[in-house]
């Protein structure tokens, strides 16, 4: 797949994972990996990208074996930036669906 | 390239964080974390290394949205100096500058220059016309009887006035034979402007 393509994906299934739960890193990768082949090591620059925009937060939460969990939440402006991102997903997809004559 | 254990990982993730000068410390707990978690899960360092991928890409991605970011705000800053470009000295021609600075002249130029000058040319031209009709009609007046003695009239006589009228016909006449050079002074300033507006939107080089 291409990674342009892949990289723009990889966002948007990290803010629609995270508007129904708060979840760790490994999880997300988990969760995000069973349908889409992705260099799983990119998730973290992607996390911290979107804490600086303020999209997410972060919480630690003990864990009994281990270190403390990195749980990440989202915010308002992340689901803003959801929002934004579903209808532009949509259309898009929509709009190569029409150009491959895919209904 | 991938690696067989946490620790190589690792170390090649530091240095390539070292390479970009970026802050290894929450980095380096992510990753910490993700092995962990990885392995309660039951994988082995080499899978997880393996679906991690390689630190090189990993910490490109870190460094590569913040060059892009880099990137885009230093077009924007070349977009704006773009407009400030004077004449290139290598061809010659006119930049986008070149227009701005010429609107910013027009500014000046028409709100202000070209009204002054204006002003000052139809004063220049009705002096002179002045000192001409009232110099004559002070030469006709010492010769009408019938007009009251003026001021000057009564105190050096009415030759006085007459002298006195050639004198300022004369400044005038003087006056009068400059007017078509600054006539055509005035025309000339305007017709340069007009040319540095063609050359400037036509893109031809500069001329000045």
């Amino acid at each position: 797949m291409n990674p342009q393509l892949k990289r723009g994906t990889l966002e948007l299934c990290v803010l629609a994972l995270l508007s129904d739960r708060d979840c760790y890193g490994y999880e997300l990768v988990n969760a995000i990996s069973e349908s889409i082949h992705i260099t799983e090591g990119t998730i973290y620059p992607l996390m911290k990208r979107l804490k600086d925009e303020g999209c997410i937060t972060s919480y630690l939460v003990e864990s009994n074996e281990g270190p403390s969990r990195k749980y990440y939440s989202l915010t308002d402006v992340g689901r803003g930036k959801l929002a934004v991102q579903i209808s532009e997903w949509s259309d898009f997809y929509k709009s190569v669906n029409k150009i491959l004559g895919i209904d | 390239m991938t690696y067989n254990t946490k620790a190589e990982f690792m170390a090649a993730l530091k240095s390539q964080a070292e390479k970009y000068s970026l802050s290894f410390g929450e980095m380096a707990e992510d990753f910490e974390r993700h092995f962990s978690e990885g392995e309660e899960n039951g994988e082995t360092e080499s899978e997880i290394c393996a679906k991690l991928g390689d630190p090189v890409e990993i910490v490109k991605e870190y460094v590569g949205e913040n060059s892009e970011n880099v990137q885009s705000s230093n077009s924007n800053v070349q977009n704006i100096t773009a407009g400030v470009n004077r004449v290139d000295s290598n061809t010659g021609k006119i930049s986008g500058g070149m227009i701005t600075g010429v609107i910013l002249l027009d500014l000046f130029v028409l709100d202000w220059a070209v009204p002054t000058v204006a002003a000052l040319v139809i004063t220049y031209i009705a002096v002179a016309f002045a000192f001409i009709v009232s110099g004559i009609a002070g030469i006709v007046s010492a010769f009408m009887p019938f007009v009251a003695d003026s001021f000057t009239s009564i105190l050096f006589g009415r030759a006085f006035n007459v002298f006195a009228g050639i004198a300022v016909v004369g400044i005038g006449g003087i006056m009068a034979v400059f007017v078509p050079n600054v006539i055509k002074g005035f025309a000339g300033v305007i017709k340069a402007v007009a040319r540095l507006h063609v050359r400037a939107f036509a893109g031809r080089k500069a001329g000045f």
